[in-house]
């Protein structure tokens, strides 16, 4: 009798390394919130279940202009926020908000910005450049209610 | 050739099995429970100290970013460097007040001057070494946000 419970909890709790490990390292499945990554991304109903679900890669990513990235917000610790990467290190970019002239955007951060420049979204014209660690992935799919690559 | 090693591979699989599991738990239980950092600068003396034999602190990594007060001493990621980590203590945290150095200087820095005294940003907080004499910290760059810190350092394992 115990040695079948020990067996079955070995086998969630190996279950639950795995699906940590896999979290961690290859990717997860993120719901989309916040007007700013529109119409790419939209938040869509207040029910959670219809709304609008992103597949992040996580595994061996590094930042490329164009990609759709996930990051730990610079103004929330604990909030993840999602913008567009419009320069990567060396890159000298126009900011489109705010301070005048250009940014060359220094070696391991990047520069973010939302694509509906019409929300309130905070991006790099708010906080500066965005340093790479805080990246958690790249927005790489549209999984729900359609797919499409990001 | 070919079919002995077949023969020896299943022989050993229960051991690469458990090879496989202790590696991938360690793994885990170093990238989100505990891990160690090793102290290579002058920056945080003398708390820790940078020296020719290895000097092992152990890093707490379960501790939420948003307990974090001021006094704790962390591992943060560079934020001068792409890759490498810090070890810095945390002075203040967002909305407390630190002394400005007039050696700073910036725009961005700036416009939270208040009365001589800058105001730490939200999501943010004010690292500095304990060696404030020899120390590269937030007085050079600037307020760090929270999202780059790793871990809170707990103890010593080795070392002075």
């Amino acid at each position: 009798m115990a040695a079948k419970l020990l067996t079955t909890a070995k086998t969630f709790i190996g279950f639950g390394c795995a699906g940590l490990l896999f979290y961690d390292n290859i990717g997860c499945v993120l719901t989309v919130r916040g007007q700013s990554m529109k119409p790419t991304l939209n938040p869509g109903p207040t029910r959670a279940l219809l709304r609008e679900k992103i597949w992040v890669r996580k595994f061996l990513y590094t930042p490329s202009v164009g990609d759709v990235v996930v990051f730990r917000s610079p103004k929330h610790g604990q909030r993840l926020a999602m913008k567009r990467v419009v320069g990567v290190e060396n890159d000298v970019v126009t900011p489109s908000k705010g301070a005048e002239g250009t940014v060359t955007v220094k070696p391991g951060y990047v520069w973010v910005e939302a694509d509906n420049c019409e929300s309130n979204g905070r991006d790099s014209n708010e906080y500066g450049q965005l340093h790479v660690k805080m990246i958690v992935g790249k927005a790489a799919w549209l999984i729900w209610p359609r797919f499409k690559k990001v | 050739m070919s079919k002995r090693i077949l023969e020896w591979l299943n022989k050993s699989r229960p051991v690469i099995k458990q090879a496989v599991t202790i590696s991938l738990g360690t793994y885990l239980f170093t990238s989100r429970v505990l891990t160690t950092a090793t102290v290579t600068g002058p920056s945080m003396a003398p708390t820790y100290n940078a020296s020719s034999s290895t000097s092992l602190l152990l890093v707490d990594l379960v501790t939420p970013v948003t307990s974090l007060v001021p006094g704790d001493v962390v591992l943060v990621h560079d934020p001068e460097e792409a890759d490498g980590f810090n070890v810095k203590r945390i002075t203040a945290l967002a909305g407390q007040f630190v002394e400005h150095d007039p050696q700073l200087s910036g725009p961005y820095l700036e416009e939270h001057l208040y009365e001589g005294k800058y105001s730490v940003p939200t999501g943010c907080c004010w690292l500095e070494g304990d060696n404030r004499a020899n120390s590269t910290d937030s007085r050079k760059f600037g307020p760090v946000p929270l999202g780059l810190i790793r871990g809170r350092i707990l103890c010593k394992l080795i070392g002075s």
